[in-house]
């Protein structure tokens, strides 16, 4: 399964990255696209943090629209392009335990879906490399193909 | 081998695919006294104002049933399970054996006892089918009263408000979202409701619905009369624990069982809101009819049923995720401890005009409580700090910084797959962090 | 029950009093420098380590993996030499515009066109002796003169190479400079030239900037440091020890409170003047109040405090520092604030709006929205002074909620050349005695500004300091250190006790503590002033005293500035937080290493406050070495 593997010790912070994601999102989030990749900080140093696409994804247990799921081919989490619309409901912000779920409630978006969506790292599925791999100048982010584990989150 | 699971929701369903995913060979029954296929009851509100149709409430697609290959028996009500013989017997004399049997019954919304309940215009807020009936009464209903400010009763309000019906929520204790939310962040939440033109009255309760056939007032209190065409009562639901105790099995409210969701019969296990079982953080039992804790039972009954025995290691009672209007609010824990509690530790964070609030409850060097209103991001990693019972100790003045996140704990923590390189040893040393960064940039 | 109001700076804070107004600030809703610093994280590295050059479109450009030079084609080292000189640019020209300005109040002084006179009429005529002036002329004669000449010479040419510097400078240290060819011209014009090799595609040398960086600081020094204050002494006097409170908890609810902040003292005099009048006085009480007070804040705090002896009735303390201004004016207790240039955070007007504090200006290059501005000039001093007191005043009457701490502290100010010549018996020998002797191990200047970065607000100068006299080395404080030092109770006589054995003997015998504030950071020129004279007593080169300076929480430019200046006068030098050079290492290996071959002093960077005073002890034992004490 594709996963977004992280070389922290090379992050400038420079937030290139998170950019990227954003103009990349800009088709789905319309005016005000989200970042689904984050820089976030230890103690000031920078930490890119990003979403695992896990296993056994507690988001998709959290959704109760049906609408996260993780694809059993590719491993990508996404709640996007499926039948079960997301109603912005935030129990899979409330379950991701990496924090990597944001949100979308402008007006923009409310008009486009009729709810605000939440909005989390779909692996660009419009790119060969997921945008923020291609943007990073410190080649920290890398696409690794890893053997998921037997894992279970509770 | 047979397995048959009772009830199509969350629970249930869940535990059928998981069953699935692991044994391609034996049967699967989904049994349910609803006719719909598996919806998600969370949804109906949004059915009911329109934002939804009927056909987009499903969490499954409709190709599930055939995919999984589980047999959905829709629309039939099991009235008696025999234990000894091993099977359900349904209401027009159909039999079902089972080798492994699945209570996922859920739960029966309550009623208060009072008069009127037999006048037309009153509504439970629980199934689908309440929000057809309610959907075909609305045309001409002016105002409705709506008993209880839990979510379904706050859901409801909303769904009718956007309708353009007048509503007025009625609730009994000091604060709307009682089970859910403390005094605080119940109280920004109601702001928020009222902004969209909800009454709200707190400390009451619904005395008498009033009316000759039809509803046309409810007295609350003593003597206040509401007039209105409508009542829907949200006053909370009862585990569905009839079945079982029938049965013979254990149960006090909710059916009990262990850390495996087996009941006292070693071939029945239970999940969802028909349950009772340990709260991870109070250590008291307690029921708690949520949505995630039912998925999650759902796939761990499944599993043990299997026979891999897969410990849930507990239910968190409070957990909620609401957004009516404006404001994004997440609980999860014991949210209710108050700066007065001398065992607990508050730390919290108000910003009256963003109307942000923030509050994490704290128990030696555990998270066990979280309330986030107005910014909720990040919720779920103060989530798993409760769940999984990381130490906290090293961080309590960091809690609520902006930066702190689940980069400052180590991966096993987090059950999930690591998605970093072992840190360098760089990181622990500041002084050297900076050349030793630019030497991994590749700078120098 | 432990309900914390969640604090995210809160472990962070080192001083008992400013986390009380922190807390108060945030309880009022007000977001703080912390809470801004902690939403900047994570700052970006390449920023950090210098590798990032913002000059031009076709950039901005990063040195990365995959890009080794810039779209100019400028590398690593070019890009940090050139981002810091501008830095060290930016200071040396603020120093010398605050000189400009004490040289043309000098002048007004001659011209009988100010409200100022000759205090100090022997300094006078000695500097004018210096510059060759003639001893028989009037004061007004030679303060017309002296102020032209300094003012010329901030105004010449960078090919005239200074005459301050030739007149002033040690001969020894003349010498390397001039061998090394960095005797600098008018500091204005350097820094012109400095600009100039900046710009993209004009130096590919980054040892030819870091040089000009040493012209600079050389510059930087006489034009600037060394003007402000010999010039301001003859204006104003000079310091004399006196002891005084500071910190947060001096305020007094139930005056009239003005607060001088910034780095120009000359206005305040006339603020004191004025505020201790009969006159004034009287309006004060007739408003309600008991009096008038005016305290100081940063280093126009520590210049006032410095000679508060003359004024003891009407200046009742220095406050804060950098970090501390806006959580002074969360005690509300502030009537109003007049400040110049330098160091006034932007956010300033939010909480005097918030607590009812009256902002004025007084420099012309100060531009703040919704502050009135009263620009100084020097014919015009008491008439500004006057307003700025009446607007006190006013504002007394208007005031909201008043919260101040506490606590009192005391600490003891005043010393400069002059007065530790003085306290010493009239000359230096004493001093060298106690070195020779062992009793003090050497000298560490602690200077410069507190920052909110790591070893946040005072906590390393703290901790240093500490160390440091511990270890028997007299630590010198100027600048936002000093502040830093007054607020941590090291700087009061009683504070000696914190010191080694030997250090706290010299001191308590003395009645100074060990740790001596000589004001402000543009009194790092005093400083060097009193290294030299050592020097020159024992006919040696600065780069041979047991003598060691630290930035322990270095801020801004004019720090980068001294910082120069200190390693061209041969002192060795801590900087911390670490100058974004670390991209570079060509600019760090010259730095912290090749430069002590040219000029006696390197730069060294360290975090940790034990390990820093370690390595302060270390350069001093080897000097001792050298110089043949044990």
């Amino acid at each position: 399964m594709k996963k977004l593997y992280m070389r922290i010790e090379r992050c400038a912070g420079c937030k290139r990255c998170e950019l990227a994601c954003v103009e990349e999102h800009k088709k789905i989030d319309g005016l005000n696209p989200k970042t689904r990749i984050f820089v976030e900080s230890i103690n000031d140093r920078p930490v890119p943090v990003v979403c695992r696409h896990c296993r056994d994804a507690l988001c998709v247990s959290a959704c109760m629209a049906g609408c996260m799921q993780k694809d059993e081919n590719t491993g990508i989490v996404t709640n996007q392009g499926h039948e079960q619309k997301c109603v912005g409901c935030w129990m899979c912000i409330m379950a991701c335990p990496f924090g990597v779920i944001s949100l979308s409630d402008d007006e923009a978006t409310i008009n486009s879906y009729a709810f605000a969506q939440a909005v989390k790292c779909d692996f660009c599925p419009d790119q060969d490399t997921p945008a923020c791999v291609s943007a990073c100048p410190n080649e920290v982010i890398e696409v690794k193909d890893i053997k998921e584990e037997a894992l279970c989150g509770m | 081998m047979r397995y048959v699971i009772i009830g199509n929701s969350a629970a249930g369903v869940n535990a059928g695919e998981e069953i699935r995913r692991k044994d391609k060979e034996s049967e699967i029954i989904i049994i349910s006294n609803e006719k719909d296929i598996a919806y998600s009851r969370c949804l109906i509100s949004r059915f009911l104002d329109g934002r939804l149709p009927e056909t987009q409430l499903y969490f499954k697609t409709k190709k599930f049933y055939r995919d999984f290959n589980i047999k959905p028996i829709l629309g039939k009500r099991v009235t008696a399970i025999d234990t000894s013989g091993q099977s359900v017997n349904l209401y027009n004399g159909e039999r079902f054996s089972y080798d492994k049997l699945l209570l996922a019954i859920g739960s029966t919304p309550a009623r208060p006892k009072i008069c009127g309940l037999d006048l037309e215009g009153a509504f439970n807020f629980y199934s689908l089918e309440d929000a057809r009936k309610i959907n075909n009464y609305i045309k001409n209903v002016k105002k409705a009263v709506i008993a209880g400010a839990g979510f379904a009763g706050l859901e409801a309000a909303y769904a009718l408000r956007k309708l353009g019906v007048g509503v007025t929520v009625v609730e009994r204790c000091p604060q709307i979202l009682p089970n859910q939310f403390d005094y605080i962040s119940s109280e920004l939440i109601r702001e928020d409701l009222e902004g969209l033109g909800v009454e709200v009255i707190l400390n009451e309760s619904l005395t008498s619905i009033n009316g000759c056939g039809t509803i046309e007032s409810v007295t609350i209190g003593e003597d206040t009369d509401i007039s209105c065409s409508m009542v829907i009562f949200a006053t909370g639901v009862k585990p569905n624990a009839q079945l079982a105790s029938e049965a013979g099995l254990n149960k006090d409210r909710g059916i009990l069982v262990d850390e495996f969701l087996k009941t006292s019969n070693p071939n029945i296990y239970a999940a969802g809101d028909c349950i009772e079982i340990e709260d991870m953080n109070t250590g008291k039992r307690q029921v708690s009819a949520t949505w995630f804790n039912a998925v999650l039972q759902g796939k761990f009954s499944g599993l043990n049923m299997l026979g891999i025995a897969k410990r849930y290691s507990g239910l968190v009672g409070i957990q909620n995720a609401v957004q009516f209007h404006r404001l994004g609010a997440i609980s999860f824990g014991m949210t209710q401890v108050t700066d007065d509690d001398l065992n607990y530790e508050v730390i919290s964070y108000y910003q009256k005009d963003g109307k942000i609030y923030k509050k994490l409850v704290v128990k030696n060097d555990y998270l066990c409580g979280m309330i986030f209103v107005g910014d909720i991001l990040k919720a779920g990693f103060y989530a798993a700090l409760i769940r999984n019972k990381i130490n906290i100790s090293d961080f309590k003045s960091k809690l609520l910084d902006p930066d702190f996140s689940h980069a400052y704990f180590k991966n096993e923590n987090f059950d999930q797959v690591s998605s970093y390189a072992p840190v360098p040893s760089c990181w622990q040393d500041p002084q050297h962090w900076l050349t030793e960064r630019s030497m991994c940039m590749g700078i120098r | 029950m432990n309900c914390m109001s969640c604090q995210p700076a809160e472990q962070k804070v080192v001083d008992d009093l400013t986390r009380y107004m922190y807390k108060q600030a945030r309880q009022d809703g007000m977001e703080t420098i912390y809470e801004r610093f902690s939403k900047q994280q994570p700052q970006c590295a390449f920023g950090t380590l210098g590798i990032c050059c913002t000059l031009c479109t076709d950039g901005p450009c990063q040195i990365t993996r995959k890009a080794s030079r810039g779209v100019c084609g400028a590398d690593a080292d070019l890009i940090v030499a050139r981002n810091l000189t501008l830095k060290c640019a930016q200071g040396t020209v603020a120093n010398v515009y605050h000189a400009r300005n004490v040289a043309k109040t000098l002048k007004a002084v001659g011209e009988k066109k100010s409200d100022y006179d000759i205090k100090d009429e022997e300094k006078l005529r000695r500097m004018a002796g210096q510059f060759g002036f003639d001893g028989k002329l009037s004061k007004e004669q030679l303060a017309l003169k002296l102020g032209d000449f300094f003012i010329q010479q901030i105004n010449s040419n960078d090919y005239e190479p200074l005459k301050l510097v030739e007149v002033l400078a040690l001969p020894k240290r003349l010498d390397v400079w001039r061998k090394l060819d960095i005797v600098p011209g008018g500091p204005n014009s350097e820094a012109a030239t400095a600009l100039s090799k900046c710009m993209t595609n004009v130096n590919n040398d980054p040892v030819d900037l870091l040089l000009h960086c040493l012209r600079l600081g050389i510059a930087n020094e006489y034009a600037g440091l060394y003007g402000i204050t010999s010039l301001q002494e003859i204006l104003m006097g000079t310091a004399s020890p006196n002891i005084g409170e500071v910190n947060i908890g001096t305020f007094d609810q139930s005056t009239v409170n003005i607060l001088a902040h910034g780095h120009q003292p000359l206005l305040a005099i006339k603020v004191l003047e004025i505020a201790g009048s009969k006159e004034y006085i009287e309006k004060a009480k007739k408003a309600g109040a008991k009096g008038i007070k005016v305290y100081g804040s940063l280093c126009e705090g520590q210049q006032i405090f410095n000679i508060a002896k003359d004024y003891k009735n009407v200046f009742s303390g220095q406050i804060g520092n950098w970090i501390q201004q806006e959580f002074i004016l969360a005690t509300g207790a502030v009537d109003v604030m007049f400040f110049d240039y330098n160091c006034v955070m932007p956010t300033m007007v939010d909480f005097a709006k918030k607590y009812h504090t009256k902002m004025i200006s007084t420099d012309k290059v100060i531009r703040q929205r919704d502050v009135e501005r009263m620009e100084f000039e020097p014919d015009r001093a008491r008439e500004i002074a006057r307003a700025i007191v009446d607007k006190a005043i006013e504002y007394y009457t208007k005031r909201g909620k008043v919260n101040i701490p506490d606590t009192k502290t005391q600490a003891m100010a005043g010393f400069t050349t002059e007065s530790v010549v003085s306290a010493l018996g009239g000359s230096v020998q004493p001093l060298i005695d106690a070195i020779v002797n062992g009793s003090i191990k050497g000298v560490a200047a602690v200077v410069g500004c507190t920052t909110v970065r790591e070893f946040q607000s005072g906590r390393h100068i703290k901790a240093l300091s500490e160390e440091l006299i511990k270890r028997n080395i007299l630590v010198i404080g100027a600048g936002c250190c000093s502040s830093a030092m007054q607020n941590a109770n090291l700087m009061h006589p009683d504070s000696a006790k914190k010191a080694g054995s030997k250090l706290a003997g010299v001191c308590s015998a003395l009645g100074v503590p060990p740790c001596l504030s000589y004001g402000s950071c543009t009194d790092i020129g005093k400083i060097i002033e009193t290294v030299a004279a050592i020097a020159k007593t024992l006919n040696v080169d600065i780069p041979m005293l047991p003598v060691v300076a630290s930035a322990p929480e270095y801020m801004e430019q004019k720090a980068v500035a001294d910082a120069f200046t200190a390693v061209a006068m041969g002192v060795t030098l801590h900087l911390s937080p670490a100058p974004p050079v670390l991209g570079s290492k060509l600019v760090t290996e010259v730095l912290t290493d090749a430069v002590e071959g040219l000029t006696g002093a390197k730069v060294f960077v360290e975090l940790d406050p034990v390990k820093t005073a370690d390595k302060m002890e270390e350069v001093i034992n080897k000097k001792r070495e050298g110089l043949g004490l044990k």
